[in-house]
């Protein structure tokens, strides 16, 4: 397995995060509902989401926030601790959207507690529409304590 | 000037439910599903061996399933009385029947790790009055639910937006 690891130290304001792509085929609608447990018809039943005025399944927020984590750690590494994720939603994303996630750092600083970087990332799918708007707060280690090689 | 809300509505803004417990505890295998639907490979959440030498000692959950540690059992069906949980947020709200979420901010504080068992209760935070918008009118609704583990310790929250709208 490759671990991406990074320092708090390497990462600079503006930097992008690499993007992060699932396409939500049939199957992928039924494992999202075995991964989050919301059974909720709107996310797996044609029919009651045509009731519902939505062309297709939708899938829930937990599957953006799950694949929003996902592109956060796959950059950030595996020892990066996401502090805090904010979703603002603007489309649903149906069964046959490919989801895409991409994002960049905006600002980095020392709190209190610890090293962190504030990223902006958003949710497109395959026609470029934007499905969400996310913020993130994501604290990462630093060389001096995370065992890495000094310099 | 923006009309205030109804004093039957206002006795909601503040309200505090009663406490939810999880059907489950915090499981390798309940991880693995849900990193299966993201294809999420971080090692602490899926890696014994990699996990036992992280700083947690052990798996953790990822910090997103915070709601799902919470969801009702499928089978046998839940009867919670009508005075606990959720159900104590029920507004008198008829007339605006279609929810939408608007955003949602969650926070996470403590890893959440195997064997941990999640609990939580909702805050209802505020209520607009009422509003028109392109979807149509209703209200915004914002209320936070709070987890927490075994220990009584705050692990995260999430804070939702949402509107209550007829068409």
């Amino acid at each position: 397995m490759s671990l991406n690891k990074i320092y708090w130290e390497d990462v600079s304001e503006g930097d992008s995060i690499p993007r992060v792509s699932l396409e939500l085929t049939r199957d992928r609608m039924v494992m999202i509902v075995c991964g989050t447990r919301d059974i909720f018809p709107l996310h797996h039943d044609d029919e009651f989401a045509r009731s519902m005025e939505y062309k297709a399944p939708a899938a829930p927020i937990a599957f953006l926030q799950g694949l929003l984590g996902r592109c956060l750690t796959d950059w950030a590494g595996p020892m990066a601790k996401i502090r805090r994720i904010s979703l603002l939603l603007d489309l649903p994303s149906y069964q046959g959207d490919t989801i895409d996630v991409t994002g960049k750092v905006t600002r980095k600083y020392v709190d209190a507690s610890s090293h962190k970087v504030d990223c902006e990332l958003a949710v497109t799918k395959q026609d470029g529409t934007v499905s969400a708007r996310a913020q993130a707060i994501v604290s990462i280690p630093i060389r001096s304590k995370s065992g890495g090689k000094k310099r | 000037m923006t009309s205030e809300i109804s004093p039957e509505l206002q006795k909601y803004v503040g309200r505090i439910s009663g406490f939810i417990e999880g059907p489950d505890e915090v499981n390798k295998a309940m991880i693995r599903h849900w990193c299966e639907m993201v294809e999420d490979a971080n090692p602490v959440y899926t890696d014994e061996v990699y996990a036992k030498t992280s700083e947690y000692g052990d798996i953790i959950s990822p910090p997103m399933m915070q709601t799902t540690w919470v969801y009702p059992r499928w089978w046998p069906p839940v009867e919670l009385p009508p005075d606990v949980g959720p159900a104590q947020l029920d507004l008198p709200l008829e007339d605006v029947p279609i929810p939408a979420v608007i955003s949602l901010t969650e926070e996470y504080f403590l890893p959440m790790r195997s064997g941990d068992k999640i609990h939580y209760n909702t805050k209802l935070d505020n209520i607009s009055p009422r509003k028109k918008t392109r979807v149509g009118a209703g209200y915004f609704i914002t209320t936070t639910n709070y987890y927490y583990n075994q220990r009584d310790e705050l692990v995260g929250t999430s804070q939702y937006v949402l509107f209550r709208y007829r068409i």
